[in-house]
């Protein structure tokens, strides 16, 4: 059974995203007004080694969240997308993300 | 990092997401007052988080120290952003085993280091550019491995709206 590259990368998608979360100020925090929309350019480089065998990859990609209106008095709607790719919606109230649920299920290939 | 060809981890991750919403520090997070040069610290249990992807190998679990630093106001892409260094480390002598179902892989992670540096807006708090590097490593399949992941995110101004 094979150390897939894949694996390791996922684990560090796992780890950036949960602890990232962690200490999340950023977007989650800002006052959306009617119409934002924030979009991102993200590059990505990891580096894998395993047994000493070293491989480098580089990622572009866009990050994108809009507003898809007010829910209740106080909770936003807000639209994440990978890539052109919704992938789910975020109801942010006051700051906080207080559930999130899925857009649609389509995600782009590795 | 592409995020597909594994829907049941992606909603695990969202998972994961809403639980750190929802945790303490965060909360504790969201109403502190940053001081320039004081560093926010809080400990966190990553299996609180990062479970079921992520299992502790030894009980009880050792907590993971993050800290979120105010540094000030620094120009950044021709204005003013606010900048924030946040950094954790896993504690010594802890690892976790992650497992990848749909290939029945377990692997340990032993070592997890992040920093980041965030610079937002310092009147709207959206996030202007961030540079962060996540560096993991352990053994999976008999073999020692790393990974060092190093982002940086920009703000297209062009492709935004409403800021």
């Amino acid at each position: 059974m094979a150390l897939d590259r894949s694996i390791l990368q996922r684990v560090l998608l796992t780890v950036g995203l949960g602890l990232a979360a962690a200490c999340a100020t950023a977007s989650a925090s800002f006052r959306w007004p009617d119409g934002a929309v924030l979009s991102y350019v993200i590059e990505t480089s990891i580096e894998t080694a395993v047994a000493e065998r070293v491989k480098t990859t580089r990622e572009r990609q866009r990050f994108r969240m809009s507003l898809m209106g007010s829910v209740v008095s106080g909770v936003r709607r807000v639209r994440i997308a990978f890539d052109d790719v919704d992938i789910a919606d975020a109801l942010l109230v006051k700051t906080v993300i207080s559930r999130t649920s899925s857009c649609r299920s389509a995600a782009p290939s590795p | 990092m592409s995020v597909g060809g594994a829907e049941p981890m992606i909603e695990e991750l969202r998972a994961g997401v809403v639980r750190t919403a929802q945790h303490p520090l965060q909360k504790r997070l969201e109403s502190a007052t940053l001081r320039i040069g004081e560093p926010f610290t809080g400990d966190v249990l990553l299996s609180e988080i990062l479970g079921p992807l992520m299992t502790p190998t030894r009980t009880p679990e050792s907590a993971t120290r993050l800290a979120v630093t105010y540094t000030g106001r620094k120009r950044v892409n021709g204005g003013v952003a606010a900048e924030l260094l946040m950094s954790y480390t896993l504690a010594p002598n802890t690892s976790y085993r992650f497992v990848v179902r749909e290939s029945k892989v377990q692997i340990e992670v032993s070592s997890i280091s992040g920093e980041s540096r965030d610079y937002l807006d310092p009147d709207r708090y959206y996030r202007i550019l961030g540079y962060d590097v996540i560096t993991t490593g352990g053994v999976g399949v008999g073999k020692r491995w790393t990974a060092k992941q190093v982002t940086v995110t920009t703000l297209d101004r062009a492709a935004s709206r409403g800021i």
